[in-house]
């Protein structure tokens, strides 16, 4: 077949080119360190790099979610534990006033105080504040959920105290599959019935009705009404360390997230890692060919148009 | 007996012929840079038997011819290959024009990368989650307004780079037909002076180049079909119709179409112009369905945001305890790319539903209470609401595609465009390159070869000079007998 000069510029011109642009390629790849620039370079792998992206995503604001939440736990957690051993005080309380002997004026006076103070530090305990929330109330953080009761229903000779917190429980998404309450509203703590009957069980009362009952049967004075508020104690206790519990598995739950999300981000960074970004060795090794070839091409060219009969014949 | 002068202007043509070779010769490596030049060859044909030179001989009469006629001049070319050629011409100038166009998209989008629209919808997703986790915190609030914001943007940006392109693309097909004239005009004008020059006989090699050329050019924007021969009769339309006929040029004209788009006709009868192929249907099917198709892809993927989140939205109660109002502005017309924003207020104000822009305690973050029960469960710490939002990212749409999914197959569907086009560009300049490498196989001036010519045509013309002498001293022998 019969060659051009043109033809033979062409040519050389189209190699040159070819490499030149494979080079251009490789040197980005490269420079960038990323396999995938744009999603023409790899369809299925823009997708993958794109759900991958946003699933991390979400587990970065999951383990967020858990590092906001958590401390508010932690001190609930704690709250409980104050009121568990407040109230364990009352009852050995109880005890030693039903002893016979401590019947006396002076013992009573001196029990009466105390209990008064046990009663200020459970109200105390039940308003402790996180931030500017309040931890019992339930979902209304910004009203105390413990608050004097105003009247005339019911008595307050009878029922010092109301609940003016709400029954609302904050979910919070530890997990895809996996949401965690965050918060005990303070009537189920401190056994107030707001119409589904004493959470500690029937024939129980509120811990601040219990305090003033048991107040009221040591000024009395007698024994055994007393001992009978023990009853009323015990199943205040119970409950305030069934909550505790409660708590404390969301506590070590959230704990197992935290694992769980921190793996899995490792696993899915990896997996984008893998999609996205090119490896290192393959693509340098990539990049000192196109070089080769791209020299060689120009090598080539330069001889080449040199030749012609034009400077050989003279 | 042949006349006396008779071998002298036999030899003097050799001469003529040789010399003439050698200007031809020249003007072929003048030209040999230039790709649209064909080269030419000197058309050496035997000069015809005169009577002069006939002599009787023992079988009758002997006669030779008369030297050399090289008047002719004739390119070298094969139609075929250039038919071919122009071909190839066209489908690669439509696929070169694609596989730009695709790219600067591919590159307006900007996927994947930490700065795409992916994140701007992940962030949206994650903020109600943080309102979920603290929804009296008003940080946290306005941190949701602005990444609600700065997704609005985003989708905003995408939708008006798509629109710039369309733009563009109007532009460039104005532009193209007033080109596409001008080149026709060019080509009636040159077939004009083709027709005055050769009247009959032989064409002017150097305009019919420049015509070839031409037409070349002018395939890369349209596919046109060329008919005729050199002279007359020359022929090229354009689906059918006649564009340029010998000297008559029909010219094309652009006007306005129902989706404000430039559309082709031709200017004679209105008639719209039939394009299937080159630049001009590139520029075509990219403003009429590839492009309007992303961008209903793209509409929809907003119209899915806001009406799922507002339906939510207005379930719940804020901070104030109202109940929420429109998260995400609604308009009359349809929600789409380029409009979608937050919600603002309405003239005049309305106060079921005042504006969320500036108001982050009106973000309805705390679900309703239940009428149902005795208990009360609404409150400022309540994220009911904010919870079932955070979880619309995985949710389906009424499409049964997550917004995910249905933002990654707008992406695919790009990508995947942008790759074919990429692909057929590189196989279609292969396939151009390869006729261009036929073509300039038999029309191309081969320094080589005009080389080796220059040495025959200097030896023949040394030689007939040679004859010339020795004739020259042949005759003074025979003047000079005394």
């Amino acid at each position: 077949m019969r060659t051009s000069l043109n033809q033979q510029i062409q040519s050389s011109l189209m190699f040159t080119n070819v490499a030149s642009q494979k080079l251009m390629a490789a040197q980005n790849h490269a420079a960038s360190g990323k396999r995938i620039m744009k999603p023409s370079d790899d369809v299925p792998g823009t997708n993958r790099a794109l759900s991958l992206r946003s699933s991390i995503n979400t587990v970065n604001q999951f383990a967020d979610n858990v590092t906001v939440s958590k401390p508010l736990v932690d001190v609930t957690e704690g709250a409980l534990g104050d009121m568990a051993q407040v109230i364990h005080r009352i009852r050995d309380l109880t005890i030693e006033a039903a002893k016979s002997d401590y019947t006396d004026d002076a013992s009573t006076t001196q029990h009466v105080a105390e209990l008064n103070g046990l009663m200020g530090q459970l109200v105390d305990i039940a308003n402790t504040k996180f931030g500017d929330q309040y931890i019992f109330s339930g979902t209304a953080t910004s009203t105390p959920p413990v608050q004097a009761n105003p009247g005339p229903i019911p008595d307050p000779a009878v029922q010092p105290y109301i609940y003016a917190g709400n029954n609302g429980v904050r979910m919070v998404q530890v997990l895809s599959w996996v949401s965690l309450p965050v918060n005990i509203p303070g009537n189920r703590v401190l056994n107030f019935d707001t119409g589904g009957g004493n959470p500690a069980g029937a024939g129980s009362t509120d811990v601040f009705t219990m305090v003033k009952n048991l107040g009221d049967a040591i000024s009395g004075g007698n024994v055994d009404q007393i001992s009978a508020q023990l009853k009323n104690i015990d199943k205040n206790f119970d409950n305030v360390l069934g909550c505790q519990a409660q708590i404390g598995s969301w506590q070590s739950r959230m704990e197992g997230a935290q694992t769980t999300l921190s793996d899995t981000r490792d696993r899915l960074k990896q997996m984008l890692s893998d999609t996205e970004d090119i490896d290192l060795p393959t693509a340098i090794v990539e990049l000192k060919s196109q070089e080769n070839v791209y020299q060689t091409a120009l090598m080539i060219t330069a001889r080449m148009l040199n030749l012609s009969l034009a400077s050989i014949n003279q | 007996m042949s006349g006396t002068f008779f071998g002298i202007s036999v030899a003097q043509s050799g001469l003529a012929a040789q010399r003439r070779a050698m200007d031809v010769l020249g003007y072929n490596i003048a030209n040999a840079n230039d790709p649209t030049y064909k080269r030419q060859r000197l058309v050496m044909v035997e000069g015809s038997v005169l009577a002069q030179s006939q002599e009787a001989s023992s079988l009758g009469v002997s006669s030779i011819g008369s030297g050399v006629n090289s008047g002719d001049i004739e390119r070298v070319r094969d139609s075929l290959i250039e038919n071919r050629l122009r071909q190839a011409g066209t489908a690669s100038a439509n696929w070169s024009y694609r596989q730009s166009t695709l790219s600067q998209l591919e590159a307006a989008i900007g996927e994947p990368s930490d700065t795409g629209l992916q994140t701007d919808l992940d962030n949206f997703w994650a903020s109600w989650q943080k309102v979920a986790t603290s929804p009296d915190s008003m940080p946290t609030r306005s941190g949701l307004l602005e990444d609600a914001s700065a997704l609005c943007q985003r989708l905003n940006y995408v939708s008006r780079q798509m629109t710039d392109m369309t733009g563009d693309l109007n532009l460039a097909a104005m532009d193209r037909v007033d080109k596409i004239n001008l080149m026709a005009n060019e080509i009636g004008r040159l077939n004009n002076e083709i027709g005055t020059l050769s009247s009959g006989a032989v064409p002017a090699n150097d305009l019919l180049n420049r015509r070839d050329a031409l037409v070349q050019e002018l395939a890369k924007e349209v596919d046109i079909t060329q008919h005729g021969d050199d002279k007359d009769g020359f022929v090229i339309s354009i689906g059918g119709t006649v564009l340029v006929q010998g000297t008559m040029v029909n010219r094309l004209k652009t006007d306005v179409d129902s989706n404000g788009n430039q559309q082709i006709f031709w200017e004679r009868d209105n008639a719209p112009v039939q394009i299937n192929g080159g630049e001009m249907k590139a520029i075509a099917d990219l403003r009429d369905q590839v492009i309007p198709g992303y961008m209903n892809e793209l509409d929809q993927i907003a119209q899915q945001i806001v009406t799922s989140v507002n339906a939510q939205h207005r379930q719940g109660v804020d901070l104030d305890g109202n109940p929420g109002g429109d998260f995400f502005q609604e308009f009359p017309g349809g929600v789409t790319a380029a409009n979608i924003c937050l919600h603002y207020d309405s003239n005049p104000p309305d106060l079921a539903n005042p504006a969320i822009v500036g108001h982050p305690e009106r973000v309805a973050a705390s679900g309703p209470d239940n009428p149902a029960t005795t208990t009360t469960e609404s409150g400022k710490s309540d994220n009911r609401n904010a919870l079932a939002i955070a979880q619309l990212k995985d949710a389906p749409t009424t499409t049964n595609f997550t917004i995910n999914q249905m933002y990654r197959n707008l992406i695919g569907d790009i990508g995947g465009a942008s790759a074919t086009a990429q692909t057929q560009a590189k196989a279609n300049e292969l396939s151009l390159y390869q006729f261009t490498t036929q073509q300039q196989s038999i029309s191309g001036v081969s320094l080589d070869e005009e080389m080796t010519n220059m040495i025959k045509f200097q030896q023949a013309y040394n030689a007939a000079a040679k004859v010339l002498g020795v004739m020259d001293e042949m005759l003074t022998t025979l003047v000079n007998i005394k």
